[in-house]
């Protein structure tokens, strides 16, 4: 109880402190190929910037389940886990993520994507190593943090829409 | 004063319902579990913008009885600690904030608000006022604290990574922004600066307003090019209170 109330009445606004590796959330159905789960899109056009300023769903979504993503780097979170099933139900059901069938089985895995080798302790990363202009495509290394257990994608339709976790 | 005390909590609490009642909306086809929990938000959101409307007509109507004053205030105190509440239930639902910094502000002004209307003693409500004000300014003079100690920000090259690298740019062409180092550099120092530097700026009543509008223009690029929506919002919801404040943290901090 505590550990929920203390950071409510004391919250720490260590916003961007630092910059770590990235998590990456891939999905796939029965044994094909990983595919990147809620992948951003090439461009945002005008209208739905502004519209994403008042009404967020799908944004503030995405935000949440790679929070979710984030906090497997540290430890197995099985709330965290609930929460990402949940999330590919919900994109399931509005069509964000078509499988095969509905007995198929739906699996996820989250990734850490580092863009920068280890550097030594206390040194500062020098700036030719990053030419201006320049974005790196690939990461220069990625390791899996947390593979899922498969679960039917009916099963887990059900479970979506029976959910009732601190429901009223 | 320069804005009426218990007006600007209103209009804080007019923003806190609206900002509560946008974000319920945004859980409109979660799961059953999560939308029940955030319509009944949504609920007590629109319950508080009854509370905010009811004592605004008691305030302006000259025949209104001091009864109708109090059941205004009563429904926003109610309204306020429920929002408290079920914040507190959807932190626990899902293992933490939903939307990160943005749901610890909403409880703090939430619980701020409850704080304020559930007394008429001037001072308490003082008190609860600035306990959030306080908080605002430690969430931006903290925040700057954190960056300014960090070389990577210093030199510039943490904004670079934020906008390349990160999973914040709501698209891949946001992500060139990266591209500018110069630009992201005097935006990084000129961010640091103010967020470390915002506390001072409540000396004056001049030099707040203008450190609120830059601020307000930092989350609104945040919701713009991060997908930030929610940060802008229940920030700028705060303001109100901040500038009713003002005088009195002036007072303090001359003597």
């Amino acid at each position: 109880m505590l550990r929920l109330i203390l950071p409510i009445l004391f919250p720490s606004w260590r916003f961007f402190n630092s910059i770590g590796p990235s998590p990456r959330i891939l999905v796939r159905f029965d044994e094909a190929p990983w595919q990147e789960f809620c992948p951003k899109p090439a461009r945002l056009n005008l209208l739905s910037r502004i519209g994403n300023l008042f009404h967020n769903p799908r944004g503030n979504k995405t935000l949440f389940i790679q929070s979710c993503a984030v906090r497997l780097f540290d430890e197995i979170d099985p709330v965290s886990c609930e929460n990402l099933f949940l999330a590919l139900a919900q994109a399931i059901v509005l069509g964000q993520l078509n499988p095969p069938s509905s007995e198929a089985m739906i699996a996820w895995r989250v990734e850490q994507l580092n863009w920068e080798p280890d550097w030594p302790r206390g040194q500062i990363k020098s700036e030719p190593d990053w030419p201006q202009g320049q974005i790196k495509s690939e990461p220069v290394s990625g390791s899996i943090i947390y593979t899922s257990e498969a679960r039917s994608v009916s099963s887990l339709l059900q479970q979506w829409q029976q959910d009732t976790h601190l429901c009223f | 004063m320069f804005l009426n005390f218990d007006f600007a909590l209103l209009l804080t609490q007019l923003g806190l319902a609206l900002a509560v009642a946008a974000q319920a909306i945004e859980h409109r086809r979660a799961s059953r579990g999560e939308w029940r929990l955030m319509a009944w938000r949504g609920g007590a959101a629109v319950l508080l913008l009854v509370g905010v409307m009811w004592s605004l007509w008691a305030s302006q109507t000259p025949g209104a009885t001091i009864q109708a004053a109090s059941i205004g205030q009563a429904l926003r105190a109610a309204a306020s600690w429920v929002i408290f509440g079920l914040g507190v239930l959807s932190l626990k639902r899902f293992g933490g904030p939903y939307c990160g910094g943005s749901d610890l502000m909403t409880l703090q002004v939430s619980l701020c608000m409850a704080l304020a209307e559930s007394s008429t003693s001037p001072a308490w409500r003082l008190g609860a006022a600035g306990y959030l004000s306080i908080q605002v300014c430690l969430s931006y003079w903290q925040s700057g604290w954190v960056k300014l100690v960090n070389p990577e920000w210093r030199n510039g090259r943490a904004l670079r990574e934020v906008f390349a690298y990160t999973h914040y740019p709501v698209s891949e062409a946001t992500r060139h922004w990266a591209r500018t180092p110069r630009l992201l550099w005097v935006m990084g120092w000129l961010i640091m600066l103010m967020e470390f530097f915002f506390p001072l700026s409540l000396y004056y009543r001049t030099s707040l307003c203008a450190a609120l509008v830059f601020m307000g223009l930092f989350h609104l690029a945040n919701a713009w090019f991060f997908g930030l929506n929610r940060f802008f919002w229940i920030w700028i919801t705060t303001y109100p209170t901040l500038l009713a404040w003002q005088p009195f943290m002036a007072e303090f901090m001359r003597r």
